[in-house]
């Protein structure tokens, strides 16, 4: 058993219910106040879960209709799942036929913005990446006052930039489930949710000392230069107040929340492609221990990037790499065959990623932290050749009955800005009229909430 | 933005074509295969006028006299920010400590080379400065030579002032101010114990922005038309960054406290002295590994990671992988050393290999046993181009690849600028047939008007290389038909046309489109940033001083250390 987790619904209410009493904890945020209501109702979740290199339509799409279907061959490990996802059909990447960039880098760049890049730099992105819209809003609105805005996996190597804090700011993944682990879940749980272990507020008081020195002189530095680079020296100083913030919400003891850490043991190299594997679902279980524990609500799971990555799924008994499989599955039946193997390994570690989810109740039957989520699996590429008409999507969950799930859907080639309109609507930002480049989309998708 | 044609962008030979990067807006005209009519580039004017050559101080003057330029500039360039093998390097050189930087996100590229001059540090990234900071000032105390003598006694605040003053020099490459020295040493006092604070004065000197940036000011007040001279601490830090992917050391910053690192000729012997150095060789090795793309690019895998199809290739083991990359790194080293020509590097026959690359070769093993020199056969092979591990990073898991080895010419070897591929065409290769010849497969660029226009540059230099299979051995037959290897090539202005890679080798080794684009990899690493055409005269110096060391590879470093374009900075707008 890699993990274990407990969470203890009766205090984790009372917390949830008790935000004054958990004021009295000041300076320290009281992490459960503002997301759950004095009725114990728990926070919605938004998870991106993406998987490269494109899919194979026909063997991914489920046949029948909305609500009567038979799922796929590359979908059928979702079997158990079925009536708590929407298979979405018939979104086209349309945003990619425009501006510079190469064709992964801009796949990646714009799946999660919407706009197409503004050069030929992976990191030229043209705006913000709707998890860290949807992490900014939350917190903006006092929607969710979390240790950590937002929480960024990745394994494998990274090649490509996915997730953006703005245009051109990139936001690299944790390629190492071992160090997410010791970021965003070593400070939690233990202790009597009151008070501050001595050794750990030692050290918190002890980084504080560093940090001011350091934010000092970047203060100092910051106002000698210009343009950008005196954006990239402020930046740079949010980040350490960001930062700063996050240790003090982390070192604040967890009572509701006890953690038991995943085994670590045998990663090895956490980049190498032997080790895609076991660090995958790894992520998948640091992820599941955060969003429990509440340490954040926005997490993305950025698995297999687009492009040359590298990645040998010898696990499958494939020598060939991915990318250079997703090329040719088009018009090689054998690599087509390669292809279909390598997504229905996705839609496994998938499933296991929801059934993982779905262990942690939240209030009963039909109230899991999976039913709690909006859980989007995505791939930036229709298929390997760079196709980007019928991006495989699939959403799991409800966002606590938000979203009506149990259907297949097809969307007539809207674009895919639509989705990500839906997706902050489906965490209750109704309001994003559009989002992404406007001139790409048109709202969000019509039928889906 | 406004932009303009470059036609015959392809064809075009020195420094008029540019890679594109978004710092210096210079990007592609034409969007796709579909709409192109021809394969050109295209290219921002420079920004500003340059400045009137009398207002150039009397060491630029001197090079603009040897280049015959009337304009000469500088392209600006952003603040860098360490790489992890910089940052490794430093704390190496600093303390004695080995940092485990396996964890930082990864680094940026401009151009072909590693570095950061974009993005901006994110949590992730200040989480990871912490954790590496806290992990080496925890070691660094206890090292030996980090504490002060001072520090063994009744250590007080004078000695605490000793401690941050001696360390804070190499930490941030120039002496600090008293300011900088109250606030380090008022940090130390919190400490519980000299160590203690050391421990925390390591860790704030780690997370600054004075030691993960290369902030440059200049000598303002030596400053003429708007170009500034960096200041003899600035260049100590660019030399060792530059040629040691490290911190400087005693010598660099003695020279810098004798403030003699503004002079050509003070900078070239600093760089002399610093070439001859093991590091220097390491530093040159990663130069050729990434200006070539050796250790992976984003279409091609590096040596390291090199899988191929077992079917097709069953001879590609593990040990045969490495023995090629021994091959290029101790050919390379070996041309280094012996002050070797750049033509060499395209033309020698004489290598390295050990029994099983001998038989890769299809040549006798070394006589020496083990890995030693060898002889290649001159008919089946010329220089760095026709080794093993060029042949096999640029081809595919089961055949040899025209397009991946003609667009490796033409972007990393002569500098030259293409188009990204069509975005919503599959750029997928042909699928490896055993009773067709390879290059037959690839008719299809050259039929199709829509992708010719690009396909009919790269091509017939990737043709070139069809006598090599996808793990570089050589072969007289492929699909059943004898080889056709033949191609064309523009250099210097000229068509030639080439049958084989030997051939088109030599022409190479005797380009100066070759020769400048080597130069201008070289300036690019030494600066951290792409030119721009406010550096045409510089870079031209520097092609005519290559050109008078008879293209030495060592040289190259030398001339772009003394460069203006190293020494100096512009003023950006606005300061």
């Amino acid at each position: 058993m890699p993990a274990s987790i407990r969470l203890d619904r009766r205090r984790f209410l009372r917390m949830a219910g008790a935000g004054a009493a958990a004021g009295a904890i000041a300076p320290f945020l009281p992490i459960f106040e503002s997301g759950v209501s004095a009725g114990g109702e728990f926070p919605h979740r938004h998870v991106v879960f993406h998987t490269g290199n494109g899919t194979v339509h026909d063997a991914w799409r489920p046949s029948g209709s909305e609500t009567s279907f038979t799922l796929s061959r590359i979908l059928a490990p979702l079997e158990a799942f079925k009536d708590r996802l929407v298979i979405c059909d018939g979104l086209n990447q349309r945003v990619f036929d425009t501006g510079p960039g190469r064709p992964h880098g801009r796949a990646a760049a714009q799946l999660l913005t919407g706009f197409p890049l503004t050069a030929d730099s992976d990191g030229a992105a043209g705006g913000m990446s709707v998890d860290q819209f949807i992490a900014g809003e939350l917190r903006d609105r006092g929607l969710a006052r979390t240790p950590f805005r937002s929480m960024e996996l990745g394994a494998f190597r990274v090649t490509h930039e996915f997730l953006f804090s703005g245009p051109n700011l990139p936001i690299p993944q944790e390629a190492d489930p071992r160090r997410a682990f010791e970021r965003f879940l070593a400070g939690a749980g233990g202790g009597d949710g009151a008070t501050v272990d001595p050794r750990i507020a030692q050290r918190l008081a002890e980084r504080g000392r560093v940090f001011d020195v350091v934010a000092s002189q970047i203060r100092g530095v910051e106002g000698e230069l210009r343009g950008s680079d005196r954006e990239r020296m402020q930046r740079h100083l949010a980040a350490i107040e960001s930062v700063q913030a996050e240790l003090a919400a982390t070192a604040m003891p967890r009572g509701a929340c006890s953690v038991v850490s995943p085994d670590f043991g045998g990663i090895g190299d956490p980049r190498s492609s032997a080790m895609y594997p076991v660090v995958a679902p790894l992520h998948c279980s640091v992820a599941r221990l955060a969003l429990a524990c509440d340490q954040t609500r926005v997490v993305s799971i950025i698995l297999g990037t687009s492009g040359n990555t590298r990645l040998y799924p010898t696990w499958l008994g494939i020598s060939d790499e991915h990318h250079d499989i997703g090329h040719r599955a088009g018009g090689d039946s054998g690599m087509r065959e390669k292809q279909i193997r390598i997504e229905e390994y996705h839609a496994g570690l998938f499933r296991d990623f929801l059934t993982e989810l779905d262990s942690v109740d939240e209030g009963g039957p039909g109230q899991s932290l999976l039913d709690h989520s909006i859980v989007v699996w995505i791939n930036s590429l229709a298929d390997g050749g760079h196709g980007m008409v019928n991006l495989p999507v699939v959403i799991a969950g409800s966002g606590g009955g938000v979203l009506r799930t149990g259907r297949f859907m097809s969307f007539g080639g809207a674009s895919h800005c639509d989705l990500l309109t839906s997706l902050c609507h489906l965490m209750g930002l109704g309001d994003v009229a559009k989002f992404g480049d406007p001139s790409f989309g048109s709202g969000p998708l019509s039928g889906l909430a | 933005m406004r932009e303009r044609d470059l036609p015959g962008a392809l064809t075009d030979t020195g420094y008029g074509v540019r890679m594109a990067r978004s710092r210096t807006r210079i990007w592609y005209a034409l969007a796709a295969c579909g709409i192109a009519t021809s394969c050109v580039g295209t290219i921002d004017d420079p920004p500003g006028g340059a400045p009137p050559s009398s207002a150039l101080p009397p060491d630029i003057a001197d090079e603009i006299e040897r280049t015959g330029c009337t304009d000469f500039d500088i392209g600006e360039g952003p603040m860098r920010r360490l790489t992890a093998t910089e940052y490794a390097n430093s704390v190496q050189a600093i303390f004695g400590v080995d940092a485990d930087v396996s964890f930082f996100a990864a680094d940026e590229h401009v151009g072909p080379f590693r570095f950061n001059t974009e993005g901006a540090v994110t949590n992730a990234h200040v989480g990871q400065y912490m954790d590496a900071a806290e992990a080496i000032a925890a070691s660094a105390v206890s090292a030996p030579g980090v504490l002060p003598d001072c520090a063994t006694g009744s250590a007080d605040a004078a000695c605490a002032r000793e401690l941050v003053e001696r360390l804070g020099l190499r930490v941030f490459r120039r002496p600090l101010s008293a300011g900088e020295v109250d606030e380090l040493a008022a940090l130390h006092a919190t400490g519980s114990g000299f160590a203690d604070g050391a421990r925390l004065v390591v860790q704030a000197m780690l997370q600054s922005p004075h030691f993960l940036y290369v902030l440059e000011h200049g000598d303002a007040a030596a400053a003429s038309g708007g170009l500034v001279p960096l200041t003899s601490y600035e260049i100590a830090a660019r030399l060792a960054l530059f040629l040691w992917a490290s911190a400087p050391d005693d010598e660099l910053l003695a020279a810098a406290a004798a403030d003699e690192l503004r002079e050509p000729e003070q900078v070239g012997a600093q760089a002399r002295r610093m070439i001859d150095d093991p590091r220097a060789m390491q530093q040159a090795m990663r130069f050729y590994f990434e200006w070539l793309g050796l250790d992976g690019t984003d279409s091609v895998t590096g040596i390291d990671d090199l899988v191929k199809d077992a079917e097709a290739y069953p001879e590609f083991t593990d040990t045969l992988r490495a023995s090629m990359k021994n091959e290029t790194v101790t050919f390379l080293r070996d041309l280094h050393e012996r002050h070797g020509a750049l033509g060499e590097m395209f033309t020698a026959t004489a290598s390295f290999a050990d029994a099983e690359l001998a038989r890769h070769y299809g040549i006798a093993a070394p006589a020496s046993g083990g890995f030693g020199p060898v002889e290649l056969d001159p008919g089946e092979r010329s220089g760095l181009l026709t080794q093993a591990t060029v042949m096999s990073v640029y081809g595919s898991a089961s055949q040899s690849s025209p397009v991946h080895r003609g667009v490796f010419v033409l972007e990393r070897v002569l500098c030259r600028a293409l188009p990204p591929p069509p975005p919503s065409v599959n750029a997928q290769p042909p699928e490896p047939d055993p009773n067709v010849p390879r290059r037959a497969q690839f008719e299809q660029h050259r039929a199709d008007p829509a992708c010719a226009s690009c396909h009919s540059l790269i091509d017939p230099v990737g043709f070139g290389f069809e006598a090599y299979d996808g793990i570089g051995r050589f072969r007289t037959v492929d699909g059943g038909e004898p080889v056709d290897d033949t191609g064309e090539i523009t250099l210097d202005g000229t068509p030639h046309a080439f049958d084989g890679a030997v051939e088109l080798s030599g022409l190479l080794a005797g380009s100066d489109d070759a020769r400048s684009c080597f130069a201008l990899q070289w300036f690019r690493y030494g600066v951290a940033r792409l030119e721009s055409p406010a550096d045409a005269c510089g870079l031209e110096a520097i092609a005519r001083g290559f050109a008078e060391s008879g293209y030495d590879v060592r040289e190259v470093a030398v001339l772009v250390a003394k460069s203006a374009l190293f020494r100096y900075r512009r003023t950006p707008e606005g300061e």
